[in-house]
């Protein structure tokens, strides 16, 4: 079923909506990438997890690929009995940018994007009683999500530039709570023209 | 630029759409018998991390099952608990056990665990079919001003509410023997209070156990300011047996939390201020032989009393039904010890055994308190009541009766009356009455 859907979403995302565009293909590595990701909390309220986020990716004229790692905690309990929760994530994702825009005089780029993305998870969970210790940890499992953003590139020279992007995504695997797991993001990083 | 608020808007609509259709948890999936990673007592007082299959499971999302229903922050409607049920967050190792993955879901695990297991104990002990289960049960509690840390039965909801828990000892939704304790209290409001005019542990009840530590410090510091107040009949026989039932309540529930976990000290490792107040553990055994008796509960209140605050009184009488209770509890902790020794069996059997007995004892504990009419239940009473249980099921060992009539002749008013151990066929204990002129000084303590 949900191969079904982000096939859809490709589908869409491939129908010839991209605009002219003038921008070159480029190595982009973003290594500053605030994310707030809303998921239930121990105190079953909606908290804001800000993963540590670093991305390295191709940008081509009208697509994107982006493999993009996260990583939070959530450490609940006190000094006698505590549980500690560890988050991490690898997931391509597979950008369509459908608009794009390059101002020749400041070489500054601005694009509209869409995508999907697949790639694991795992979980791992440190439960302390007492002073001891164990440690139980979930097999990779999948998880998928869409996109959509907006980037804003400009070059320092032909051999560098910087690049600016903030994203909203829909998070989803089988154990998010809530599924899918939303996330705003904003993305820091420097592009490397080819 | 039309164009591109559309695009936007398809892939909004898709994005709600891939929602609606994601996948389901494990745990979503999971009824009927669900191993969990639970901190749970063992028999001998400790606590350890275990995998404890969970029975009757209906939905692992929510905790749901046969033993318990849980609401978050629940309010109370018509007499009965209102609320979403708290959802669970686990991660599945390995092994396919479930493990909580953060500590709501820990505290909603071991509670159903513990209330599976207490469920199995009330039917092993003569006391299965007095609850229904499940049995409801709150948690994050929010209390009118911002209470915490600490747990009690509600018999009008008949469910057991935890607030939360922001110390740094053992939670108390995962203490094991608190939660025995809490369900002692059930088994107690059913088969002795169920006319819905007591009180005990009622919601003001529960807040003036929260001041319990503040309340022992005025205490001490506004006793000697007395007034000439004095109590009625009518008051004194009230209050009296207001403390008395309260304190009967609560040692027999510290004696069902010790029974349960095996560890004298059960509340404690939650909260450790209350150690020298309600431990069952004292330095010396050979002092644990008494209760409080007629006389010395009615001097307290009269004291108490005195003080002249009527809301204060109150409290004080709160206040010192747990005092009395932490007696009651000490004792028959004392005389497990002494049973398992005479008997020659294992602390935890011993312990079982004489909770058989308590729950033969209760139904008697409601005749004899509906009985009392102008007189005064007295502890000597209750011990009575034991003993007689005792008897009915087994034979009694000398040790028994030397500590039983010890604790009687300690706990009596009575200074004609004195208890002696006598063996016929078996060990009973028999009233002497002393035709002795009593003493100037037995004449002066009357």
């Amino acid at each position: 079923m949900k191969w079904s859907f982000f096939s859809l979403i490709f589908f869409f995302s491939t129908m010839g909506w991209a605009q002219t565009s003038s921008s070159p293909s480029s190595l982009r590595a973003y290594l500053l990438n605030p994310e707030m990701r809303f998921e239930r909390a121990s105190s079953q309220e909606m908290l804001d997890r800000k993963p540590l986020n670093i991305a390295l990716g191709y940008q081509g004229q009208k697509f994107s690929i982006l493999t993009e790692y996260a990583r939070f905690e959530e450490d609940t309990g006190n000094a006698t009995s505590s549980i500690d929760r560890t988050h991490q994530d690898v997931v391509v994702w597979f950008r369509y940018h459908f608009f794009n825009q390059t101002d020749k005089k400041t070489l500054g780029a601005t694009t509209l994007f869409a995508g999907a993305g697949a790639g694991a998870y795992e979980e791992e969970v440190v439960t302390t009683l007492m002073g001891l210790s164990r440690t139980d940890k979930t097999p990779m499992k999948f998880m998928s999500g869409f996109v959509v953003g907006a980037e804003f590139s400009i070059l320092m020279n032909p051999h560098f530039g910087f690049v600016i992007g903030a994203e909203g995504r829909g998070l989803l695997a089988s154990d998010f709570d809530p599924n899918p797991v939303w996330s705003a993001l904003l993305r820091l990083g420097i592009q490397i023209p080819l | 630029m039309k164009c591109v608020f559309s695009r936007i808007t398809a892939a909004i609509l898709i994005a709600g759409l891939v929602g609606a259709c994601s996948p389901q948890p494990d745990a979503a999936q999971e009824a009927g018998s669900v191993r969990v990673l639970a901190p749970l007592s063992n028999s001998k007082g400790s606590y350890s991390l275990d995998i404890f299959e969970l029975k009757g499971i209906e939905d692992l999302q929510t905790m749901t099952g046969r033993f318990v229903r849980f609401f978050m922050s629940p309010r109370i409607v018509d007499n009965h608990l209102e609320g979403p049920a708290p959802k669970t967050r686990f991660i599945r190792n390995s092994d396919g056990d479930y493990i909580p993955g953060n500590e709501m879901t820990q505290q909603l695990v071991t509670l159903y665990a513990h209330m599976q297991k207490l469920a199995l104990l009330d039917e092993e002990l003569g006391a299965g079919g007095i609850n229904s289960w499940p049995r409801d049960v709150g948690v994050a509690v929010r209390a009118k001003g911002g209470v915490s840390n600490n747990a009690f039965y509600d018999g009008a909801t008949d469910s057991m509410l935890f607030v939360p828990y922001t110390q740094d000892g053992l939670p108390i939704a995962i203490n094991g023997g608190i939660l025995a304790h809490e369900h002692f209290h059930s088994l107690f409001y059913k088969t002795v209070l169920n006319d819905g005019t007591a009180e005990i542990h009622s919601r003001k009840d529960f807040l003036n156990r929260i001041l319990m530590e503040d309340l022992s410090a005025r205490e001490r510091k506004l006793l000697p300011v007395a007034t000439e107040a004095e109590l009625t009949d009518e008051q004194m026989h009230f209050y009296y047996h207001l403390a008395f039932t309260r304190g009967l309540n609560e040692g027999l529930a510290d004696f069902w939390g010790w029974m349960y976990t095996g560890d004298p000290d059960f509340i404690a490792q939650s909260l450790p201020s209350e150690k020298s107040f309600r431990s069952l553990k004292v330095k010396d055994e050979s002092s644990v032989n008494s209760l409080p008796s007629e006389d010395v509960i009615k001097r307290a209140l009269k004291v108490y009393y005195s003080t002249g605050n009527k809301q204060r009184f109150v409290d004080y009488v709160t206040g010192y039904a747990y005092s009395l209770g932490t007696q009651f509890s000490r004792v028959l902790k004392r005389y497990t010890d002494i049973y398992a020794q005479a008997h020659g069996v294992e602390p935890l059997i011993a312990r079982k055994d004489v909770a058989k007995v308590i729950v033969k004892v209760l139904p008697q504990l409601k005749e004899d308190f509906l009985a009392v009419g102008n007189k005064y239940y007295a502890s000597t009473d209750f011990v009575s009541a034991v003993i007689a249980k005792i008897q009915a099921t087994q034979d009694m060992k000398e040790e028994e009766c030397q500590f039983l009539s010890e604790v009687l002749n300690n706990s009596k008013s009575d200074s004609s009356a004195k208890y002696a151990c006598k063996k016929d066929s078996r060990w009973s204990i028999e009233t002497v009455i002393e035709t002795t002129t009593p003493s100037a000084n037995e004449g002066s303590a009357k």
